[in-house]
């Protein structure tokens, strides 16, 4: 109360005598300012401004916090899946080879990648290596077309491929991943697409801070035959006998096929590992940066709140020494 | 699944559905080829089949394990190592002759 009554007296005479206080260096009268005016010529600085600022930075601390929690839950959900399936497609390496070099004339890149965002670079990248074997594979008498699973890539690539995209398909994760999904959408990729060659792009999970962007060719059953001709990486293949159906090249083509459904099975499972790790790495940099600027904000908002009271105590006390002398 | 036939046999089974990566050392498996049974020992010529869906026998010594499998493929290595790599594999104990019966008979309907 006697504060107030001072303050009010501090008020009167303040403009008489100093009227600028010493903190208050920011802006001169004539400028209009965001702080409060009181009666003429006192200052209230204020310190509403950065008090929003915090309150918005610490909900967002929360929210990249609780992200980071719902990835690490969905990661370890996702990730015994893609390690068992790993198993999946190593007997075809070891028999058919992985053969990213090879020369064919139809190309066809699936690009592996996420519906959501806030997950990192991984998808930038899965997108730079489709555009970089597109170039590799680019030539007289060769095409190259591409797969797209996810929205992301889907966003990048329409933007200066899309003569060249022959289908997209989206919303993978609605339902838990499954074999007998993927097997659909092989068997839709393979009916719709005419290919020599099938890259597909995806990121290999590692570990929970490192996801490798992979390469896996799947080669169509003529391809395979003309290379275990000539020879090289395949030429072990003809020493095998195939049995049942009519010709060796309808059990080819099954092989093959199904080769190519394992092998997008796990993919798509180690994508959406990777997924879900870089998003946690994400959101973990981002709750530490929105930590480190609360912080930041409370020192200046603590500087701006005792400039304030600074400024009232110089007020009162003008005052009060003027009323005496 | 995989096997991995060694001499004596070893195999290593691998499905789709659970990833169950099991090598082991076995004297014979008998797989459901699609021209028919097939047996499988030591030694065998290097083949590559295809198999429809059936009952896979694996042979180790006096046992018997008996699995069913749907459709997959079967690679046989020259250095007597198998894989068989299939969608699903569910061990014969496992399987309620009555449920599978029963539904049966329901998906029947529902096709026709």
């Amino acid at each position: 109360m006697a504060m107030a009554a001072l303050r009010r007296e501090g008020r009167r005479f303040a403009p008489l005598i100093s009227p600028r206080p010493i903190t208050a260096v920011r802006s001169s009268p004539i400028v209009p300012t965001h702080e409060d005016e009181g009666p003429i010529g006192v200052r209230y600085i204020s310190t509403q401004v950065v008090r929003n600022r915090m309150k918005s930075v610490k909900n967002i601390q929360k929210i990249t916090k609780a992200m980071k929690m719902v990835a690490a839950s969905k990661l370890r959900a996702v990730q015994t899946k893609a390690e068992n399936s790993r198993g999946l497609w190593q007997p075809f390496t070891a028999l058919l080879g992985d053969l990213p070099s090879v020369d064919v004339k139809k190309n066809v890149v699936v690009t592996i990648s996420s519906d959501k965002g806030l997950c990192g670079g991984i998808n930038s990248t899965s997108v730079k290596i489709s555009k970089g074997i597109y170039k590799l594979n680019s030539g007289p008498e060769k095409e190259t077309k591409y797969v797209i699973l996810g929205e992301k890539a889907k966003a990048q690539l329409v933007r200066d491929s899309k003569k060249d995209i022959e289908l997209i398909i989206t919303e993978l994760q609605k339902n838990p991943l499954s074999y007998t999904q993927v097997s659909v959408l092989a068997d839709e990729i393979l009916k719709n697409v005419e290919y020599d060659a099938l890259r597909i792009v995806f990121n290999k999970f590692h570990s929970v801070v490192s996801f490798v962007p992979t390469v896996s060719t799947v080669l169509s059953p003529e391809i395979v035959e003309r290379e275990s001709e000539s020879g090289g990486k395949l030429g072990e293949l003809d020493s095998y006998e195939v049995e049942g159906g009519e010709t060796k090249g309808e059990i080819l083509q099954n092989l093959a096929e199904f080769q190519f459904s394992c092998v997008m099975f796990n993919a798509v499972l180690e994508n959406a590992c990777s997924e879900q790790g870089a998003r946690m790495s994400a959101m973990d940099s981002s709750s530490r940066n929105a930590g480190d600027m609360l912080d930041r904000l409370t020192l200046t908002y603590n500087r701006t709140r005792q400039a304030s009271i600074t400024t009232e105590l110089i007020e009162i006390i003008s005052g009060a020494s003027a009323l005496e002398g | 699944m995989f096997l991995f036939l060694q001499p004596p046999l070893t195999r290593s089974h691998r499905t789709v559905r659970r990833g169950i990566v099991r090598r082991y050392e076995v004297d014979m498996v008998i797989v459901p080829a699609t021209t028919g049974q097939m047996g499988v020992l030591p030694g065998h010529v290097a083949t590559i089949a295809e198999f429809k869906p059936g009952v896979l026998s694996v042979h180790e010594g006096s046992e018997t394990t008996k699995y069913f499998v749907s459709s997959g493929f079967v690679f046989i290595h020259a250095n007597s190592f198998a894989d068989i790599i299939t969608v699903k594999a569910v061990p014969l104990d496992r399987i309620n002759a009555n449920l599978v019966q029963k539904r049966l008979v329901d998906f029947t309907q529902k096709l026709s």
